[in-house]
């Protein structure tokens, strides 16, 4: 790391919890206007459980449209916080550091907001305790051949842990906020601190649960997205029923969450005034990591769309045919295309693009246009061709209560953020004071090299 | 170098000075290297016997050519991967794979070599694209004569350039270090070695030069590395099983390149270390780093597995069955059980513990069990499509499943042939390039330095932008 400056403990315990324990009046708008784009998402909520899904546009055979792909896009955006925090903690990259809480946080969010969909999307929502095995004397269970009943079992697994994650990480911070607050803060501080008072044995246990916590959460970081995908890929639908969905899906979910981080690091380094903490360095490490992670999506999408018409069976054909040169699927295509990998790609080549706040901010917004997107043309597509016999091909048309709902998923993740930040320091304090003491300079020539001692 | 991360007994790296010295000395031969040449170009003629027995049965009978063509994958998935390994390192500025890189770098150049000798008889093995399932989608320019040869003509070419970008990014590499022979080796490189050192007497740009054209030649050889698994997967192992459709495949076949690759430098790097006397280059550092590369790639492996076998198992498609019968559960399961068991549970149940990992033992002798388990994976991948009797046909029947057949004595001469040629050349080429990156190493000791962490001697590692 290039850019760093030498900051006391003091002054990184003033800088990162002055928002804690500080309400500025720009928060209370914020979470306002936030209140009321909810409360219009609510609204539609209780219309489609009062009239129906029939007020949606989803109808045989495009049974699945906006509220999946935007349930598959969330569960997307929360890989964000395992590839940031636990990868680059088992990797020690140094860079991590202001990235991990911000990522993890996004994560538990979107994981949430995720899994509410499904019960959204369920039409009589308050059948959806039929997913879980809790009744023994009716001997209706669950069918567990069913993907979708996979589905809850992955997500609440990486919920948990995630949150679990999200905790440990947090406990030092809270000790601090802890000794620094009064009043009915203070008690909450102490109650979660679980008396963290930064003895050397507390230190290496929190160290020890968190390399733990990191390795232990990959799996499950990859189960989940993978168990997402055979919602599709165990279907015999046109162009789902692929081996290659899983890492696909993952990989892709990768992508649109790191860009996803990026885009949230540089709203919070605007917004909190974090500029000695998050750099132009930690921007060209987001963008060279997204470089690599782009290619290799883009990669197994070639591969889907290969092998997907290899065998040349007709109603494959028909459905890329239908991706590819029909309105409005081929527009969204290539602004799928252009706006999920060749603009943002080509533009991350350039160091000085990536080391830009205000480009990588809007590449990475660029990316997750482009991932719904594609999710979109996953899902729709070949439903509307599901099967061989033309006569039963459809068309979707989605409607405001879902726009509603999309928008008001957005809402709910970023209220959520803010609210986080609002009673907890969104970059971890110990890890911004560990990184000051590990940092060094070798002097090589005439020139001093910032340099990182390895323990 | 430095003995690892949270080790305590830190140990100061090797000087440029040193590393100079033991740079130029590691050219000098010893006493086991005449005795190794001859024996392993003995292998090597052995094995270009059994080519020339496969060769005069002709390519009519495919299934004759299984073993020949799996010998192909594995040098394709192993030895010829390990370039990629130097630049990902090289991208990701990983310190510890300084001492290494040269050596890894060889090794693809060399299996390069034998890989495009290995390749031309292979081609005309392969038969034509009508009526079978192919990615090149029956391209207009296949005229009727053409198509028997084209397509394997495109992955002839793409083995050539791929082996051709293996020596030239090995050659830019050693230019600093052919440099310094030429102007340091008294007893004298020679003409060759002056004229491979193209005027180098590193100027800021040259260095410059060098540095960025090993950049964009590391990125540009794992993309096309990448992208030759895929032509090589699906023209000579895919598409001749009529009804597999697999998008997964090149993917996994590519990932398990990977493990291959990782696991052979390993066994590599000891070897190295044990008969090449760089006790002082290759420490634990050197061992480590990669290991953690073979648990990723070891997991990635089943995961690969699982998604492919999975998609198609619960499908439960007539041909999907029998693709799982040709190629996981018929006649040839043995191949896919051993292949399976050794690359997943064995390596991943050893190398999850850190002694085994953080040891300069332990990773290679790992590393050997899926070297083993990649090959039975070729065989099975090869091989059985090899045996397919119609590789035409929109769909396979169960009357269609291709059985592999042991191998015959041409199999065996043909296996221990190839690795036999593939280690010769090394061997041979380490007479010219000094094994260690010199100017690799130098530049690792200018950005190491002691630093003391509370009452800990650690090092202290720059990374210049």
């Amino acid at each position: 790391m290039q850019d760093r400056k030498d900051l006391t403990d003091a002054k990184i315990n003033r800088d990162l919890l002055d928002f804690v324990l500080v309400t500025p009046f720009w928060f209370w708008v914020t979470m306002l206007f936030l209140i009321m784009v909810l409360t219009v998402a609510a609204y539609a909520f209780s219309m489609i459980v009062n009239y129906g899904l029939g007020l949606t546009g989803l109808n045989r055979p495009v049974q699945w449209g906006f509220l999946i792909t935007n349930f598959v896009f969330w569960v997307g955006i929360s890989h964000a916080g395992v590839m940031i925090s636990a990868i680059l903690r088992l990797t020690q990259a140094e860079w991590r550091r202001p990235v991990t809480r911000a990522a993890e946080v996004l994560t538990v969010f979107a994981l949430a907001t995720a899994a509410l969909h499904p019960v959204l999307h369920a039409g009589r929502p308050w059948r959806v305790y039929f997913e879980f095995p809790y009744d023994f004397m009716r001997g209706v269970w669950p069918q567990v051949k069913s993907a979708l009943v996979w589905d809850p079992s992955a997500i609440f697994t990486y919920l948990s842990s995630s949150a679990m994650f999200v905790y440990i990480a947090l406990l030092p911070d809270l000790a601090v906020a802890r000794d620094r607050s009064t009043g009915w803060k203070h008690t909450l501080y102490s109650m979660l601190s679980l008396g963290f008072r930064g003895t050397s044995r507390q230190w290496r246990l929190q160290l020890i649960a968190g390399i733990l916590l990191s390795a232990l959460i990959l799996p499950v970081f990859v189960s989940v997205h993978s168990i997402v995908s055979f919602d599709f890929s165990m279907a015999l639908v046109p162009v789902w029923h692929s081996t290659v969905f899983p890492p696909y899906f993952v990989i892709g979910a990768v992508h649109s969450g790191v860009s996803a981080v990026a885009t949230l690091m540089a709203i919070l380094r605007w917004v909190f005034k974090l500029e000695d903490y998050i750099t132009p360095d930690h921007f060209d490490a987001l963008g060279r990591l997204l470089l690599v992670v782009s290619t290799v999506w883009f990669y197994f999408f070639i591969l889907e769309f290969v092998y997907g018409i290899y065998m040349r069976e007709s109603v494959e054909l028909e459905v890329n045919n239908l991706r590819v040169f029909v309105w409005p699927f081929n527009l969204m295509s290539v602004v799928f295309l252009l706006t999920g990998y060749f603009i943002p790609v080509t533009l991350w080549l350039f160091k000085r693009v990536r080391r830009n706040i205000v480009w990588m901010f809007w590449t990475s917004l660029l990316v997750n246009v482009g991932m719904w997107l594609e999710r979109f043309l996953i899902i729709i597509p070949g439903l509307a061709l599901k099967q061989p016999l033309t006569f039963s091909w459809g068309e979707y048309f989605p409607q405001p209560v879902e726009f509603a709902l999309v928008i008001g998923s957005f809402a709910l993740v970023i209220a959520g953020v803010f609210l986080f930040s609002k009673f907890f320091p969104i970059i971890p304090a110990f890890d911004i004071k560990e990184g000051q003491i590990l940092k060094s300079q070798i002097k090589v020539g005439r020139r001093d090299v910032p340099a990182l001692i390895h323990e | 170098m430095a003995s690892g991360h949270g080790d305590h007994h830190y140990e100061a790296p090797p000087s440029a000075e040193e590393a100079l010295r033991d740079g130029i000395a590691s050219l000098q031969s010893g006493p086991r290297f005449r005795p190794t040449v001859i024996v392993l170009a003995v292998l090597s003629v052995l094995g270009v016997v059994g080519v020339i027995i496969r060769i005069t049965g002709g390519f009519d009978d495919r299934a004759a050519w299984g073993y020949y063509a799996a010998v192909f994958g594995y040098l394709l998935t192993t030895a010829m991967g390990a370039p990629v390994l130097v630049f990902a390192t090289r991208l990701a500025k990983g310190h510890w794979a300084r001492p290494v890189r040269r050596a890894a770098a060889l090794l693809g150049a060399v299996s390069g070599s034998v890989a495009v000798l290995w390749f031309i008889p292979m081609m005309f093995t392969l038969p034509p694209f009508e009526g079978r399932n192919n990615i090149w989608f029956d391209w207009p320019l296949s005229g009727r004569w053409l198509s028997s040869w084209a397509p394997a003509g495109f992955d002839l070419v793409a083995v050539i350039l791929l082996a051709g970008l293996a020596w030239a990014a090995l050659w830019a590499d050693s230019i600093p270090d052919l440099a310094v022979l030429r102007d340091r080796w008294a007893s004298g490189p020679g003409a060759l070695v002056t004229r491979l050192a193209r005027g180098w007497i590193g100027t800021t740009n040259q260095w410059f030069m060098i540095t960025s054209f090993l950049v964009v030649m590391g990125a540009f050889y794992i993309m096309f590395w990448i992208f030759l698994h895929m032509m090589v997967s699906a023209d000579f192992s895919m598409s001749l099983v009529p009804g597999w459709r697999s998008a997964i495949y090149p993917a996994y076949h590519a990932l398990s390149g990977l493990q291959g690759t990782v696991a052979v430098c390993l066994v590599l790097f000891y070897l190295l270390r044990r008969f090449g006397g760089l006790e002082r280059y290759l420490g634990v550092d050197q061992f480590w780093g990669p290991s953690k590369l073979l648990l990723a790639t070891t997991i990635l492996m089943f995961y690969f597995t699982f998604s492919d076998f999975h998609t198609f198992w619960y499908g439960r498609m007539p041909n999907e069955q029998a693709i799982l019968h040709q190629i996981y559960t018929g006649p040839n399961q043995w191949f896919f059980y051993i292949a399976f068991t050794l690359c997943f549970p064995v390596t991943f149940l050893l190398i999850i513990w850190n002694p085994i990992r953080k040891s300069v033992l332990g990773p290679p002798l790992v590393s050997l069990i899926p070297l083993v388990g990649l090959f039975f994976d070729r065989i099975r991948l090869y091989a059985g499509p090899y045996a397919v009797p119609d590789p035409k046909g929109h769909e396979l029947h169960l009357s269609n499943i291709g059985v592999i057949g042991p191998p015959d004595i041409a199999d065996v001469f043909i296996i221990v042939g190839a690795f036999a040629l593939v280690a010769l050349l090394f061997i041979l080429m380490m007479r010219l390039i000094p094994i260690i990156s010199i100017w690799d190493v130098r530049e690792g000791t200018l950005l190491h330095q002691e630093a003391t962490l509370v009452r800990l001697r650690a090092p202290a590692i720059a990374k210049p932008r």
